[in-house]
C-alpha cells in the first residue's frame, strides 16, 4: 500500500521523553518528546528536531540547558497532561503534577520518578525553514537505581521505558517487549 | 546511578532500521541504523545521524538516494548478518541474504520481508567533525497491507517492529493499553481563558 511519505511517522517505533526546560524568568515547562536520537552510541551528544514556536525551543535558547528524562509506562497520565498547548507562563510540572529532580549539572529540574535524566547544554542549532534541530551535549547522566542492575544497565522486568506508535488521529504507547 | 554520558543511547528504546543503498559501481549495501527520526510530524523528511566512514554515508554522497528499511523482530538474523563490518566491494544484499525489493522512486532498491519502505533523496547534508547529520526527504513511502490498515496504521501485535534498548538488545514494542487523540493535545477554549486570565 502506497502511502503518503508524511505517514512515514507512523512505520517506525519511536521512543518517548519528557524535556523539562526553565525559561530566563524561572517558569518551568515539561514537553513530551518523539523526534529524538543520539549522535552515535559512542560519543555523548543527542539531537532533537523541534518546530520553531515552542517553549521548549524558546527556553534552551534562553538557557542553554535542558534535561531529556525517559518516562515509564508508568507516568503515561503525566505525559499526556505535559502534551497539551499550555501558555507559556503555566509551570507544567504543577499541571501534570510531577516533582523536580534537583539536577547536577544544569538549572532545569529533571522530573522525580522517570528512569533516566539526561542533563544537557546546547552544542548548536540548526535552523531551517519549518524546523530546528537541537543538538545537545550531556554533560550528566543519570539512572534510578530501582530501574537498574548493579552495571547500570536497564532491568526490562522493571523499567518498561515509554515509546510510541504513531496513528492517523491519534497515538498508541507502548513499551518494549 | 551515575552513568557515563555516552551511555545515553542505553535508556532510550530506539526504532532499528536497515538502509539500503548501492555505490555509482552499482554495489549494493544494507546497514543496520538506530541514530533515526522523522523531522516533525506532518512533514516529509527523516533525520539519520552517520559516522563519516561509512559506505551507507559515501553511498548516499554518491547517489544522492537512499532506503530505509522496517524490518520485523524475525528479521534479526538479517539485521545481526548486516551489522558486521564488510569491506566496500561486498554486496550486503548476497551476504545478508536479502532479497531486493524494486523501489519506484529512486535505484537503489528496498529489501523484501520487511514492514515498511521509505525511499528518500537527500536534502541536506549537514557535516561536523566527528559525524554527519542526513536529511532525507521521503519521497515514496510503502507499507505491506499485511501488517497496516487502509489509514497507514500498524497492526501492532502482528508487525512486531525492531527497536533496540540497553545494551543492543533487539526486542519490539508491546501494546500499553493506553492511547491519546492528537485533538487531546490542545486546551480547550475556556481552559485556554482560565489560563490567560491568570497572567492579569
Amino acid at each position: 500500500m502506497i502511502l503518503t511519505p508524511s505517514k512515514r511517522e507512523q512505520v517506525l517505533p519511536l521512543p518517548v521523553v519528557l524535556i523539562s526546560s526553565i525559561s530566563k524568568d524561572g517558569i518551568r515547562n515539561v514537553a513530551p518528546w518523539s523526534n529524538v536520537t543520539p549522535i552515535l552510541r559512542l560519543l555523548d551528544e543527542i539531537v532533537i528536531a523541534s518546530w520553531l514556536k515552542r517553549d521548549t525551543l524558546e527556553n534552551i535558547r534562553q538557557t542553554g540547558e535542558f534535561v531529556i528524562n525517559v518516562p515509564s509506562v508508568e507516568m503515561i497520565e503525566a505525559v499526556k497532561i505535559s502534551s497539551r498547548n499550555y501558555p507559556s507562563h503555566v509551570d507544567e510540572f504543577e499541571e501534570a503534577n510531577l516533582s523536580p529532580h534537583p539536577s547536577a549539572k544544569v538549572i532545569p529540574p529533571g522530573i522525580e520518578g522517570c528512569i533516566a535524566w539526561i542533563e544537557c547544554t546546547l552544542s548548536e542549532e540548526i535552523i531551517r525553514d519549518k524546523f530546528s534541530l537541537v543538538i545537545g551535549k550531556v554533560v550528566h547522566l543519570e539512572v534510578n537505581d530501582s530501574f537498574v542492575d548493579q552495571s547500570g544497565s536497564l532491568d526490562l522486568e522493571k523499567a518498561k521505558p515509554l515509546s510510541v506508535l504513531l496513528g492517523h488521529k491519534g497515538m498508541r504507547y507502548t513499551y518494549p517487549a | 546511578m551515575i552513568l557515563d554520558p555516552c551511555r545515553r543511547s542505553q535508556v532510550l528504546p530506539l526504532p532499528v532500521v536497515l538502509i539500503s543503498t548501492m555505490s555509482k559501481e552499482g554495489i549494493r549495501n544494507a546497514a543496520p541504523w538506530g541514530c533515526v527520526t522523522p523531522i516533525l510530524r506532518p512533514l516529509d523528511e527523516i533525520l539519520i545521524v552517520s559516522w563519516i566512514e561509512r559506505d551507507t554515508l559515501n553511498n548516499i554522497r554518491q547517489t544522492g538516494e537512499f532506503v530505509v528499511n522496517v524490518p520485523s523482530i524475525e528479521m534479526i538474523e538479517e539485521v545481526t548478518t548486516c551489522a558486521k563490518p564488510f569491506p566496500p566491494q561486498v554486496d550486503e544484499f548476497v551476504e545478508g541474504k536479502l532479497i531486493s525489493r524494486p523501489s519506484t522512486e529512486v535505484n537503489p532498491p528496498g529489501i523484501d520481508g520487511c514492514l515498511a519502505w521509505m525511499e528518500c533523496t537527500l536534502s541536506e547534508e549537514i557535516l561536523r567533525e566527528k559525524f554527519s547529520l542526513i536529511i532525507g526527504k521521503v519521497v515514496h513511502l510503502e507499507a505491506d497491507d499485511r501488517f497496516f490498515n487502509e489509514k497507514g496504521e500498524m497492526d501492532l501485535a502482528r508487525a512486531k517492529p525492531m527497536c533496540m534498548i540497553a545494551e543492543q538488545r533487539y526486542t519490539y514494542p508491546v501494546d500499553s493499553g493506553s492511547s491519546q487523540k492528537y485533538s487531546e493535545m490542545f486546551l480547550k477554549k475556556d481552559d485556554l481563558a482560565r489560563f490567560e486570565s491568570q497572567t492579569k
